[in-house]
């Protein structure tokens, strides 16, 4: 809860306490003139307009939201608001009868954008993980304001006419105002409109491209068929209930005409008809305690376990609570119509033993409870991973065309299918609550992409598809560029324009790739061959072709290689070109020739190759044993191993890594064989690696390392954390090697590394004491990030092995995202995908403060506190290197400073090697 | 650097930068990097740490002590213990001290050289957005001077 009293939430709350309070004030002043003044017979005529009006007001706000400061949106609205009223005051004033219906229409629309805005600014200034707390509270300060304006209506009744009512309308929106000003003060740059990209728009064109815009959001075309089925099956539930009212209230007219009524008696004396009296008075006073009673429950959930209930159940599984209630509703009521299910009803008021009207009753309350306090709150936080500028739209579309759509057909259901057959209809009803329910189910899928692509997942893929489509319609301009790029000194934009060209599927694109073949030097005509080698292209064969008379060593290598997958169709013709190279020429060329024959060689010929391998390899030429150790690995072959080991027994030029290109070759090379010693050696090599040779050898496992079930447990298991991240990144080149029983002690592992982050923040918790000095406070602060922090990456690659598909890949480095939106868009993204268990561990480490995890490491994991010297034991064995230094450090400190010298004694070292250690331990 | 680094005193200064200085922002492991070039310089009272209009390539933070700034021999103002003075120094080309800075009692100085330093950076960038963001202070601090002198 303490988030809720922070920040804007209080603001918020406030703010929609007034507001709401002002609808209501205004629903009740607009209905109540309309029915003064003109017939119950106009109020169907007056939905349409409204529905009419509310479309019209949401394509021209629709051209706005999103464009605007939403923060002086909201302001100049609700002041354009106030304005307004008056305006309405002074034409009831001057008599003009139009002025009602015109208010009436005006108190809906604006009602419908007044909501929309706020929720649209709560959105942008709350995170979607606060708004799970956050928004219930805020919505029961709209219910609070709702019903206490009820009540304070009696009162200004009497002391003002229904007309003067709008004035006090008007000034409780004035009264928000200041409200709004300190959320735009406080909140005002999480509130300014994005930039608008390109030229400026006509209108038809702006509508036409925000139509666009939301069509292409998968999640919100999804909301809009859960928002479209909700609302229809609410008008409908509302219809079937006041229908079933009024039944079970004219049949009881018994009841009412002994006397259970004072009014209804004293009434029936005075001539009125018994079912008259019903009507007008016995069940508008029945509606307004029934409403009076769900309006409190649901204020009472919002405010006590709303929010709980919401952060427990996650924001997609939250959405099933409208079809739960709508199911066992409409399941109920074909039971009881169809006389196979019945209960005993109380006789009393205001049941009178009818058992369907009890049921529609508990599941009205029922309803209203779900949908204040649960679902809507919930389908708030469904805006906050759309992207900001899509946002508003995005409440409009649903809001200002899907609710009138909904209302019009749940008015087609009513009207033309009720009155025929009630238990069709209510099994028609039951049928779109199935709908409705798929769609809820599939709204899990859908949030997951949604907030993928919000954290920038897939992105990649994008460019790639963008740049293919863009190259494939290049024209005569883009050539030239390309062209010009060429020449640029900076290679990397020189690259890109060649592998630009090469996705031009054209001539012209052609030509240029042979001039420019042509004009650069030797080591330059290589690295342009290999690109076009990786491209995999028949088109480009004939270049290799050319390049084969060249006597560049790495042009010819580059020219081979590229010709290689054209062995099988001209191999005849390549092989008295290629069989030369195998003895006369240089190391590099004779290698490759000889791993671009041995597929299709015969045995004689791969004797032969063997041989020569072999030779090169144990040679003293550096240049032969790469370019043999090159041949292997891109061979592959399990009849090479020999080389491979031949190469292994030379520890002096290999194992000791001196020649960074051989090693990173044997590396290679070693990647290729599943035997248990290439595996042991690349192994061996994990813990001193750069992150690029790192993954030189994770290719390398990827395959041999799954294939030895016993050593992939030993390695995930390791007492050594870059052995086991290592593992986990193997198994993620390779998922198909993630059956059900590895799945398992994968999630062993996840739950085993979240118990040592939570054993660490309790440790970095009990070294926050100020008599321990700023020592231990830095260590505490180097604990969290260096040993928590940058452990998240390692536990999401657990994650996504464990949850299916990978969405979780667009996580892993947002979840210490400076920006709160991206970080709790992250655990979003986690909490929907992975195992409910796993969740509920993890997102504490990420989300609570450090004593509250530390907490949870006693009470979830057990973790006793240790005595104080044993912290330093404990911190002395920690995984990272620094923060093993800073332990000693801050022990030596400490004991130094209180005369102490257990704490230095806990971590095993004499103050005479205390320099010496962190001497190694900071320099290694 | 050819002498070989006090382990200790590093560790303490990397305690320091990460305690009282604006480079708190920074992990200790990016500390550490900064820690490695930092010398310690201790001066007596009234002792000159700088002399406007000569050039100057450190950047100075105040582990211990107080230091006036003097400019036309008129005192413009204090600094006290963990401030520090001397920034433009690393980024501006050929500097030019703007005023002068003068112990009070006994300082000590950690002082970080323009070399030194813009070779950290390269290994470690975070430490210039942090750069960046106490040249932003300084700048809005130096507009509401601005500003207050222009309306008083």
């Amino acid at each position: 809860m303490r988030t809720l009293f922070k920040g804007a939430v209080p603001l918020l709350f406030s703010l929609l306490f007034i507001l709401f309070s002002s609808v209501i004030l205004g629903d009740n002043v607009a209905e109540s003139l309309l029915l003064s003044n003109f017939s119950t017979g106009f109020l169907p005529v007056m939905f349409m307009f409204n529905a009419v009006g509310l479309f019209l007001i949401s394509l021209f706000f629709m051209t706005l939201i999103d464009r605007l400061d939403r923060g002086k949106l909201l302001f100049r609205f609700l002041l354009f608001h106030a304005v307004g009223l008056l305006i309405f005051r002074a034409l009831i004033a001057a008599g003009w009868s139009g002025a009602y219906p015109a208010l009436y229409t005006y108190a809906y629309v604006t009602k419908i954008i007044c909501f929309l805005v706020f929720w649209t600014v709560a959105n942008d200034v709350i995170s979607t993980r606060e708004a799970k707390e956050a928004f219930p509270v805020i919505a029961s300060g709209g219910v609070l304001g709702g019903v206490l304006v009820s009540f304070s209506v009696l009162f200004l009744l009497r002391i003002l006419g229904t007309d003067d009512l709008l004035l006090v309308w008007s000034g409780l929106i004035l009264l928000s105002l200041p409200l709004v000003l300190r959320v735009v003060r406080k909140e005002g740059v999480l509130l300014k409109a994005m930039p608008v990209v390109g030229a400026p728009q006509s209108k038809r064109h702006q509508i036409m491209s925000d139509f666009k815009m939301v069509n292409s959001e998968a999640l919100l075309k999804n909301m809009a068929a859960v928002y479209f089925l909700v609302f229809i099956l609410i008008f409908a539930h509302d219809f079937l209930f006041l229908s079933t009212l009024k039944q079970a209230f004219l049949s009881a007219k018994a009841h009412f005409a002994e006397g259970g009524r004072e009014t209804l008696f004293r009434s029936a004396l005075a001539g009125e008809a018994v079912e008259k009296v019903i009507l007008k008075r016995e069940i508008p006073r029945f509606l307004g305690l029934f409403k009076g009673l769900a309006n409190l429950t649901t204020f009472l959930l919002q405010l006590t376990v709303a929010g709980f209930f919401l952060k427990r159940l996650g924001t997609a599984r939250a959405m099933l609570i409208m079809p739960a209630v709508f199911g066992l509703t409409f399941l109920a009521v074909l039971l009881l119509l169809s006389g196979l299910f019945d209960f005993p009803t109380p006789l009393m008021y205001p049941f009178f033993g009818n058992a369907l009207f009890f049921t529609l009753c508990i599941s009205v309350v029922l309803r209203i409870a779900a949908f204040d306090s649960v679902y809507s709150p919930n389908f708030q936080l469904f805006f906050s991973t759309l992207s900001k500028e899509i946002r508003g739209r995005g409440k409009i579309f649903l809001e200002g065309i899907i609710k009138p759509a909904a209302i019009l057909f749940s008015g087609l259901i009513i009207l033309s299918v009720f009155p025929l057959h009630l238990y069709a209809s209510v099994a028609i009803l039951f049928f779109l609550t199935l709908v409705l329910l798929w769609r809820c189910l599939s709204m899990k899928r859908v949030y997951s992409e949604s907030i993928y692509r919000f954290l920038g997942g897939g992105k990649d893929e994008q460019i790639r598809l963008l740049l293919n489509r863009g190259m494939h319609h290049a024209d005569a301009s883009t050539l030239r560029i390309l062209q010009g790029l060429l020449r640029d000194t900076d290679q990397e934009i020189a690259d890109f324009a060649f592998s630009s060209l090469m996705r031009i599927p054209r001539p012209e694109a052609e030509s240029i790739i042979r001039d420019e073949l042509t004009r650069v030097e030797v080591s330059r005509k290589a690295q342009l061959l290999s690109l076009l080698m990786h491209s995999g292209e028949r088109r480009f064969i004939p270049f290799f072709l050319s390049a084969l008379v060249e006597s560049s060593p790495q042009v010819l290598e580059a020219a081979l290689l590229g010709l290689r997958p054209e062995m099988g169709n001209h191999r005849a013709s390549l092989e008295s070109v290629l069989l030369p190279m195998t003895e006369g020429a240089p190391p590099v060329v004779r290698a490759t020739a000889i791993l671009v024959l041995w597929q299709g060689a015969d045995v004689a010929q791969r004797s032969r190759f063997y041989t020569f391998l072999e030779k090169m390899v144990a040679s003293p030429d550096p240049e032969e044993n790469r370019a043999a150790l090159s041949a292997v690995a891109g061979i592959g072959d399990s009849a090479l191993f020999g080389v491979l080991l031949k190469a292994l027994l030379r520890p002096h030029r290999f194992a000791e890594g001196k020649d960074s290109a051989i090693m990173d070759e044997f590396i290679r090379a070693a990647g290729c064989f599943q035997e248990t010693a290439a595996v042991r050696f690349l192994l061996s090599f994990i813990e001193g690696a750069t992150p690029n040779r790192l993954a030189r050898i994770e290719a390398g496992l990827k395959e041999s390392l799954p294939a030895h079930p016993d050593l992939l447990l030993e390695v995930l298991f390791s007492p050594h954390l870059k052995l086991r991240q290592c593992a986990v990144r193997v198994l993620l080149l390779n998922r198909t090697a993630c059956h059900d029983a590895l799945k398992e002690e994968l999630g062993r592992l996840a739950e085993m590394e979240m118990g040592r982050l939570y054993r660490t923040v309790q440790l970095a918790h009990l070294l926050r004491r100020p008599e321990w000095g700023d020592e231990a406070d830095v260590l505490s602060g180097i604990l969290l990030q260096s040993c928590v922090a940058r452990n998240f990456h390692h536990l999401m690659n657990l994650f996504r092995l464990l949850s299916p598909g990978d969405f979780l890949s667009s996580a892993a480095d947002k979840l210490t995202s400076p920006n709160k939106h991206i970080r709790s868009s992250a655990v979003e993204l986690i909490e929907n995908n992975l195992d409910g268990r796993l969740a509920k561990q993890f997102i504490p480490l990420v989300e609570s403060e450090t004593a509250e995890v530390a907490e949870l490491a006693k009470s979830r994991w057990h973790f006793h506190s240790p005595d104080d010297y044993l912290i330093f034991e404990e911190l002395s064995r920690a995984e990272d290197r620094f923060a093993r230094a800073f332990a000693l450090y801050t022990a030596f400190q400490l004991s130094n400073r209180t005369g102490n010298p257990n704490y230095l004694v806990a971590t095993g070292c004499s103050p005479e090697e205390v320099q010496a250690n962190l001497t190694e331990l900071m320099y290694g | 650097m050819d002498e070989p680094v006090d382990i200790f005193k590093l560790l303490e200064n990397v305690v320091f930068l990460k305690k009282y200085t604006f480079f708190s922002g920074l992990h200790a492991e990016d500390l550490k990097t900064l820690a490695f070039i930092i010398l310690e310089k201790r001066y007596q009272d009234n002792e000159v740490v700088v002399r406007e209009e000569e050039p100057g390539d450190s950047f100075f933070l105040v582990k211990q002590g107080s230091l006036r700034i003097e400019k036309g021999g008129q005192e413009l103002a204090r600094i006290a213990e963990n401030g520090c003075f001397g920034e433009m120094a690393l980024f501006e080309e050929g500097a030019l001290r703007s005023a002068t800075v003068v112990a009070e009692g006994e300082c000590s100085l950690l002082v970080i050289q323009k070399e030194a330093f813009f070779n950290v950076l390269n290994r470690a960038p975070a430490i210039s957005i942090e750069m960046l963001k106490l040249f932003a202070e300084r700048l809005r601090d130096a507009n509401r001077k601005l500003s207050e002198r222009t309306l008083s």
